[in-house]
């Protein structure tokens, strides 16, 4: 009996590792821009081309820490290791490295291993690494860094901090939302309200009643970014109140509420990444047809030209915002949606619109609250 | 055929070199399948394009390569023996406990909150350090006795509720450290979730400044492994546990209160994992985060098969099982050599303990020795 079961134990403690080891999302392209406006998704090649022929000096090198998770994983690693790619392509960048963390309490010793290279920079990911990447900076003032979504508020001047305009993301999704609305009702599915998720449900609601004054807009906020069960019951309720467009800006949880509505036969609009490829399996999901689109952030834009910084040797620390106006925050393709050509019209404009400054969204960068309201910004 | 009979006879070379010259019988399975299985890895790494020797070298280096690296390699092997002994002990007394993972849940959160306590920056260290640890062995103990307790007093296997009780203490303890509204134990000067950091009277002494820090946390789970090895073969506890683990109708017919010792091997081994995660907490971070643990409590599962459930063995096999996990960045950077080379490695080799015919039948090996799948576990400690 004991004998049995120990063995039971040890065949699926194997198969548990293995699985770990070999799962994977393969068919994921991050970058393709089809059916979306062109000037929205500039590719790495055309960003290529916009740093001339700029070439790194030999020995040049940059390696990268990911986050938990893989280079292929299709969160900000995957797309923070396809812009250091891209870089190292373009620059001709010879020596590049990646560490791929695999549990929290590596971060320090991976940071350290990565320095012992010497690299002229490291580009870390994700805010949990934020606090030692900081660090790291202090200690090695000869390398620079570039932190994916790390806020600090001072920096060192090798130490470069990729943050983003929420608010600018939520205000397209929200004018795309409300051009698809033929109910007049969207709604908003965030997570836990710290201001990222407000920057992006107060922009969305700012953006669908610059299209239309009369809209309504329904937002609620989560206690977790991890509980899609919680997002598809919120939309589901949102459904029911007649909404006929509901956004997701919470992580899992807003994943959850598009992908129920989605399956319910509402229109969706994602976020962060293109979500056609990471929560309708490359449209294979149910509901695929009914993504229209998603707020997304380019972090391999931002990572591909932090580089290049480091290579002409203008790098200076700070934080570095994706915006509109430098096609960081922009919008996906539309994919197997049928979006009316008026909408798209309307979402470009829309787009156009902040990037070149005549549209406003009326938010404070800060804490994503409305201006005159007692924001940040206000005082 | 000529190189096939060289290799077998090879291999019958290096056995009697292991059994006769080093007297490692009873864990020669062990030792055959890791490097059985750093072949395949091997084999597997070639595959790719990669030349294996490369990789290695950089693995070998990532694991020892200087002092630091080698002391940084213990530090992360550390909380291994803690889970490894949390599986051992349990399995001595029949029992399986698979809840190692939230048993170190528990005892990091006390732990934590014991040496975050404010109370805890007036204590001298000498006060301070027992304090920190026992919270965390105590936190450890409960959540490895309740399903002790619900096996004794319910019939419920503690398969089942240590693994639905490890997902209790993982959310429960996301919230506390997470939630802003209400603040459960959040630091909430901090951007990432995690808990106060712990007094500075509480933080273990260090003995190599390395990454992560070596601290005396070593010293403690390597006292308790010989600790445990004299209690399972030395004492009354020891010989009930045993008799319970082989036959508990034996037992109980032979006077021994089965439920009593029942429920206090997996308190017992609740408190393993328990102090392994306060020692991590003391010593290494000085604050709880729940991804720290991940995945520690199941490779504890991993090392104590692979040491064959003794003691002592455990102690070689989390050292080996932690520098490769620390090792492999260096491997990963150079070699370009994804880290998930080190899971496949580690999976065969526990393949390759588990189906131990094949590593007898590869090397060989016609005596029939030892073996906890087949045989009794009774005096077999070190």
């Amino acid at each position: 009996m004991r004998n049995k079961l120990l063995l039971i134990l040890a065949t699926l403690l194997v198969c548990a590792l293995t699985a770990a080891s070999c799962s994977s999302n393969d068919d994921k392209e991050s970058t393709t821009a089809t059916g979306a406006s062109d000037d929205a998704l500039i590719t790495l090649e055309q960003e290529c081309e916009a740093w001339g022929d700029l070439q790194a000096p030999d020995g040049f090198r940059v390696n990268m820490v990911t986050d938990i998770g893989k280079v292929d994983d299709g969160t900000f690693n995957e797309f923070a290791y396809d812009g250091m790619l891209a870089a190292a392509q373009c620059f001709g960048i010879e020596h590049t490295g990646v560490i791929e963390t695999a549990s929290q309490a590596d971060y320090i010793a991976n940071l350290n291993t990565s320095a012992s290279e010497n690299p002229d920079l490291i580009i870390t990911v994700g805010f949990l690494i934020g606090t030692d990447t900081l660090e790291a900076a202090e200690e090695n003032p000869d390398i620079n860094y570039v932190g994916v979504d790390q806020f600090h508020t001072e920096y060192p001047n090798n130490y470069i901090g990729v943050v983003f305009s929420e608010h600018e993301g939520g205000f397209i999704a929200g004018a795309l939302a409300a051009s698809l609305s033929e109910t007049n009702i969207v709604g908003v599915v965030g997570g836990i309200e710290i201001p990222p998720v407000v920057k992006f449900v107060n922009g969305y609601e700012a953006g669908a009643t610059h299209v239309n004054p009369n809209i309504q807009v329904l937002k609620v906020y989560n206690e977790s970014f991890a509980d899609p069960a919680k997002g598809a019951s919120d939309a589901q309720q949102f459904i029911g109140e007649g909404a006929d467009v509901v956004f997701g800006a919470g992580g899992p949880t807003g994943s959850g509420g598009i992908k129920a509505a989605a399956e319910a036969g509402a229109f969706v609009i994602g976020v962060d990444q293109d979500e056609y490829y990471t929560t309708f399996d490359g449209g294979s999901a149910p509901g695929s047809a009914y993504l229209a689109s998603s707020a997304i952030k380019r972090v391999d834009l931002s990572v591909f030209r932090n580089i290049a910084e480091a290579v002409r040797g203008t790098f200076a620390g700070g934080s570095y915002t994706l915006t509109v106006e430098n096609s960081g925050i922009t919008y996906a393709p539309f994919h197997d949606a049928d979006i009316s050509s008026e909408a798209a019209a309307e979402v470009e404009r829309v787009r156009v619109g902040l990037a070149d400054g005549s549209i406003k969204t009326g938010i404070c960068g800060i804490d994503g609250l409305f201006l005159g309201e007692n924001s940040a910004c206000d005082s | 055929m000529a190189s096939g009979s060289s290799i077998t006879r090879a291999s019958g070379q290096l056995h009697r070199a292991l059994t006769e010259i080093w007297r490692l019988q009873p864990l020669y399975v062990s030792l055959y399948a890791i490097l059985l299985s750093f072949i395949i890895g091997g084999v597997l790494i070639s595959l790719i394009g990669v030349n294996p020797l490369t990789a290695y070298w950089a693995l070998l280096r990532g694991m020892a390569g200087d002092a630091d690296r080698l002391a940084g390699s213990l530090a992360r092997s550390v909380p291994f023996i803690g889970s490894a002994l949390a599986l051992a002990f349990a399995f001595r007394a029949g029992l399986f406990n698979i809840g190692a993972e939230g048993q170190l849940l528990a005892g990091g959160i006390t732990a934590a909150y014991v040496g975050a306590l404010s109370w805890m920056t007036n204590l001298p260290g000498i006060l301070a350090i027992p304090a920190i640890l026992l919270a965390g062995t105590l936190g450890g103990t409960i959540w490895g006795g309740i399903p002790g307790v619900l096996r004794t007093k319910t019939g419920a296997h503690e398969v089942i509720s240590t693994i639905m009780l490890n997902s209790v203490v993982l959310f429960a303890a996301r919230w506390m450290v997470g939630s802003r509204n209400p603040v459960v134990l959040r630091d909430t000067d901090s951007t990432v979730p995690r808990t106060k950091p712990i007094s500075d009277n509480a933080v273990l002494p260090e003995l190599v400044d390395s990454q992560p820090t070596l601290h005396v946390g070593l010293l403690a789970l390597v006292g308790m492994c010989f600790v445990v090895a004299f209690v399972l073969n030395r004492t009354n506890f020891g010989f009930e546990i045993a008799t319970v683990g082989l036959n508990p109708h034996a037992a109980h017919y032979a006077g021994i209160n089965v439920n009593r010792v029942l429920v206090w091997a997996m308190a017992a081994s609740g408190a393993f994992a328990g102090l392994a995660a306060a020692s991590e907490i003391s010593g290494t971070s000085g604050h709880f985060q729940p991804g720290t643990f991940f995945l520690m409590g199941f490779d504890g599962i991993a090392i104590a098969l692979l040491a064959r459930t003794k003691p002592v063995a455990i102690i070689a096999a989390a050292v080996l099982w932690g520098s490769m996990l620390a090792g492999a960045p260096l491997m990963q950077q150079e070699a370009n050599m994804s880290i998930d080379v080190v899971r496949i490695i580690q999976a065969l080799v526990l393949l390759f303990v588990a189906a131990d015919a094949i590593v007898r039948y590869l090397f060989r090996v016609k005596d029939i020795e030892q073996n906890p799948f087949q045989t009794s576990t009774v005096g077999g400690a070190i």
